[in-house]
């Protein structure tokens, strides 16, 4: 669990992933031009498009984990909530998407599998100047989702060149035991990422 | 929202040790600890010692269960002697005290000897643990081993508290039929008798055919006047001698001589006894073993007998001497809240206007069946239904499908609401057992209105007319079949009275209704809406009268608000300058909404907005102070309250915004009502009882918000 890593000062797979994703990163930024002005040029250039690239904190699934995986296509990130051989019968999850504004801006999101399998789903994503806030919930007479699967995918676009964490925070997950609260599921962990942009 | 919902948010929120968290350092490495036995070595060192402490733990659970009898492991049995623990509990918990002066390591190893884990610590109660148990080792046992270890003060289980009952006993009445009343569940008596089974100090006034006053299950509930007892002298002097039982106001027509009018005993022989069944619906005594129970169990029942057989039938000149005892015995100090009327009249009269507004001055809400013909009221303006009266709510009937009934008369303006109609048992006149067959028609499902509104009288009998219409209304439960057919657009919900979004509104003939496209806005004029902001519709809508656009009082309009809510006034844009009360100084907010309109020329009213705590919000007139008007025509305002969904946050005062916990709570308590599993009384956002789709609407609009 995250809390563990941190409590440890122990290599965490995040960290080793992004020290494993820097010189991508360096050559993503040598491929990005030459500074034009140094060419004498009056014109503006053409604009380079940027390119993303996302490193999660947890490359592999796990048991018990929620993690987040990104697929970059040029300015676009789509980053998947993923659900990992989750054991509790799940009635929803909550959290925040922490980001950097001035790196990402966030367009929208995408329903997910994981909840959908076990009936209706209510989907609730505000986004606000640093963060989503996030609730998907299953109906009131789900029996509950666990396994394996996408909670939702939430789409950003890049803003400008930079690097940032994407973290989950505000994270809960709601047993559908427990009908009047969200029950703590001290086992399941979650994992945000990194996002560079060049 | 409990500790327990905050400690979980909060252990969830936190990222790291002493961040925004009630877990101290080492209460995280607690967690730690738990993963560690979860999740296997994956840190030797550190879990190394954890896993030593952890097996001997466990070989202290492993004794205890070598020593205990299989049976003793039962949660209900009792142990080594020890009492069965009564009551239900938490399996695989229990909350231990250790003694005072003990350090934190101290603590961490008493619970370690029995492989428990702390699952919380209180800041105010430094002594007192939640902890978990092993699994295998049962909640007696655990209690048992703690009690014998020298740093533990005590132990016991952590009993689950039953949530309180919204019914006190006795919850369902034992009347033999109540089972068959299908209609008392659907409006939600018993949520309603959780706080009130009705008062003798109420008296309803039923003017009808008459009552069976001998009826067992109504005797005790039959009005009778002390004042004027059987002696040939009109001793309270109010002009009826010796009306004692009531008063038949028929008696001149009587045909069989001779006929006491202080005696009106139901004498209808179409549905045995007509006044009589509206009586045991309304009040018929509850929970005394016998035939069925009234919504109301102790209300008095007044009848007013202004029909009489062969045919039933009662004229104007009839109703009209009806009101008139009414209002005498009114007069008189008679605690009469609430008067009933269960039948037909076709057309408007001026005569019968004079009448309930003589009703009205006197205080009286009058209950009003719509009528059997399954038409429109609102469609024919020389309709009786198709007027607005300032004390009177009319009452369409629903089925068992919460359908508007086929036979039932209807109108979006006309109706106001609607109540169990079909298949309705009630008590009926010289037939005591077995109880009388069942029987449909609005006459049957206004009285579920009027039991209702003298639950609320006696509830609180200070109360005026306009507020007991006002609650009724607002606490309507959103009905799909009767969106567009009643002006609540739902129906009655007992149980939401008291707790009620709106509870008063002036002018009293202004009315509230549901926000709908199509419906019509004025009172007065057949104008409709055309369209709603998104978030809008199912908001309540208070609609006024074009005809007072000319009102220049600073002090107009007063709506009462139960809880918190927005306030949107929707004026007329043409106006060159908007009166003083509606301005930004006032706290008012030009938003960007308007609703779109058809047969008034304007086209759109914009919508001001202003929040409001519970209060009385006093409106001004259109045309007060401030107001400006150059272009000619300026119409009347009309009013939409929205109420607002920030106290749907259910997870602490540490946060007071909607987020995705809010959700999730949120959506499993969707389609709840009072006392179900699943109730959220945060999530109620209108307070009718049921987590319905208004609720949905308001919450989701506000999804992301803060306070």
């Amino acid at each position: 669990m995250a809390v563990r890593e941190k409590a440890s000062g122990g290599w965490t797979p995040g960290l080793l992933i992004l020290l494993f994703s820097a010189p991508l990163t360096v050559v993503g930024c040598q491929g990005s031009g030459s500074d034009p002005d140094s060419m004498g040029q009056t014109t503006p250039p053409p604009k380079n498009p940027m390119v993303g690239l996302f490193a999660p904190d947890r490359s592999g699934p796990g048991e018990n984990t929620l993690i987040l995986s990104g697929a970059t296509s040029g300015e676009d990130l789509d980053l998947i909530v993923r659900a990992n051989s989750v054991s509790a019968a799940l009635a929803g999850a909550a959290f925040d998407l922490v980001f950097d504004p001035e790196n990402v801006t966030y367009v929208g999101y995408s329903a997910g599998d994981f909840f959908e399998r076990a009936g209706a789903v209510t989907y609730g994503v505000a986004p606000r100047s640093d963060r989503l806030i996030v609730g998907v919930a299953a109906g009131p007479l789900s029996t509950g989702a666990g396994g394996s699967g996408n909670v939702v995918t939430l789409h950003f676009r890049a803003k400008a060149t930079g690097r940032s964490g994407i973290a989950f925070d505000n994270q809960a997950l709601c047993s559908v035991a427990l009908t009047t609260a969200c029950d703590r599921q001290p086992s399941l962990s979650w994992y945000g990422g990194t996002y560079s942009v060049s | 929202m409990s500790r327990r919902y905050s400690f979980v948010k909060t252990a969830m929120r936190s990222s790291r040790p002493g961040e925004d968290s009630v877990l101290e350092s080492d209460e995280w490495q607690k967690l730690e600890y738990v993963a560690c036995h979860l999740t296997g070595l994956q840190r030797p060192l550190w879990c190394a010692k954890k896993t030593f402490r952890s097996l001997a733990g466990l070989l202290i659970v492993f004794t205890l269960f070598c020593v205990w009898p299989a049976e003793g492991r039962s949660a209900s049995s009792g142990a080594l002697g020890q009492a069965p623990i009564q009551g239900r509990y938490a399996e695989g918990e229990v909350l231990v005290q250790v003694k005072t002066g003990l350090s934190r390591g101290e603590v961490e190893a008493i619970f370690a000897r029995y492989g428990m884990t702390i699952l919380r610590a209180y800041r105010a109660m430094p002594q007192l643990f939640h902890v978990r148990l092993p699994e295998g080792l049962t909640v007696e046992a655990a209690i048992t081993a703690l009690k014998a270890d020298a740093g533990v003060e005590s132990a016991e289980p952590n009993d689950l508290v039953e949530p309180q009952s919204a019914c006190p006993a006795p919850c369902s009445p034992n009347d033999s039929q109540y089972p068959n009343q299908w209609g008392l569940a659907n409006i939600r008596a018993e949520g309603a008798w959780g706080i009130t089974h009705g008062s003798s100090d109420v008296i309803v006034a039923i003017l009808d055919t008459g009552l069976d006053r001998l009826h067992p299950d109504l005797q005790d509930n039959a009005w009778t006047n002390p004042a004027d007892p059987l002696n040939g002298v009109d001793d309270d002097g109010d002009g009826y001698i010796d009306d004692y039982y009531g008063y038949d106001a028929t008696a001149s027509l009587c045909p069989t001589v001779p006929c006491r009018a202080g005696d009106p005993m139901d004498d209808d022989t179409s549905v045995q006894g007509h006044g009589t069944r509206l009586a045991g619906i309304i009040g018929a005594v509850g929970n005394n073993g016998r035939d069925i129970a009234g919504v109301n169990w102790h209300a008095k029942i007044l009848p007013i007998k202004i029909r009489r057989e062969p045919d039933r039938q009662s004229s104007l000149d009839l109703m009209l001497a009806g009101f008139d005892y009414l209002i005498a015995k009114r007069t008189l100090g008679v605690p009469i809240s609430v008067a009933h009327l269960s039948f037909l009249v076709s057309s408007y009269s001026s005569a019968l206007q004079a009448g309930i507004d003589a009703v009205r001055d006197a205080g009286i809400l009058i209950i009003w069946s719509a009528g059997n013909g399954g038409e429109n009221v609102d469609a024919d303006a020389t309709d009786f239904y198709a007027h607005a009266y300032d004390n009177v709510l009319f009452v369409g009937a629903i089925d068992l499908s919460n359908e508007l009934a086929s036979f039932s008369s209807y109108g979006q303006v006309g109706v106001h609401l609607a109540a169990p109609g079909v298949g309705i048992l009630s008590t009926v006149r010289s037939a005591y057992t077995p109880l009388g067959q069942a029987d449909d028609g609005t006459s049957y499902s206004a009285p579920f209105v009027t039991g209702v509104a003298a639950l609320l009288a006696a509830w609180n009998p200070a109360l005026t007319y306009t507020q007991l219409k006002a609650r009724i209304m607002s606490a309507t439960t959103r009905t799909d079949g009767l969106v567009g057919k009643v002006a609540a657009g739902g129906r009655l919900n007992a149980a939401g009275v008291f707790t009620a979004p709106i509870t008063d509104l002036t002018p009293a003939g202004y009315q509230l209704a549901r926000t709908e496209a199509g419906h019509r806005y004025y009172l007065d004029r057949t104008f409709t809406v055309t369209s709603i902001p998104q978030g809008f519709d199912g908001l309540w809508w208070v609609r006024t009268r074009n005809n007072d656009k000319a009102q220049t009082a600073a002090n107009f309009l007063r709506l009462g608000l139960g809880q918190e809510a927005t306030v949107y006034v929707a004026y007329d844009p043409r106006a060159a300058k908007i009166p003083d009360w509606l301005s930004p100084a006032q706290g008012w907010t030009a938003t960007e909404h308007a609703i779109g309109v058809a047969g008034d020329p304007v086209g759109t009213l914009r919508l001001y907005a202003k929040p409001f705590r519970p209060s009385m919000v006093v409106l001004g007139g259109n045309q007060a102070p401030g107001y400006v008007n150059t272009t000619g025509n300026v119409s009347n305002y009309v009013v939409l309250v929205g109420f607002s969904a920030g106290n749907a946050d259910t997870d602490g005062p540490s946060d007071t915004r909607l987020d995705g916990y809010d959700l999730v709570k949120f959506n499993l308590a969707v389609g709840s009502s009072v006392g179900s599993p699943n109730w959220c009384a945060a999530c109620d956002l209108d307070t009718n009882g049921t987590i319905d789709a208004l609720d949905v609407s308001l919450f989701m609009n506000n999804f992301g918000k803060s306070l």
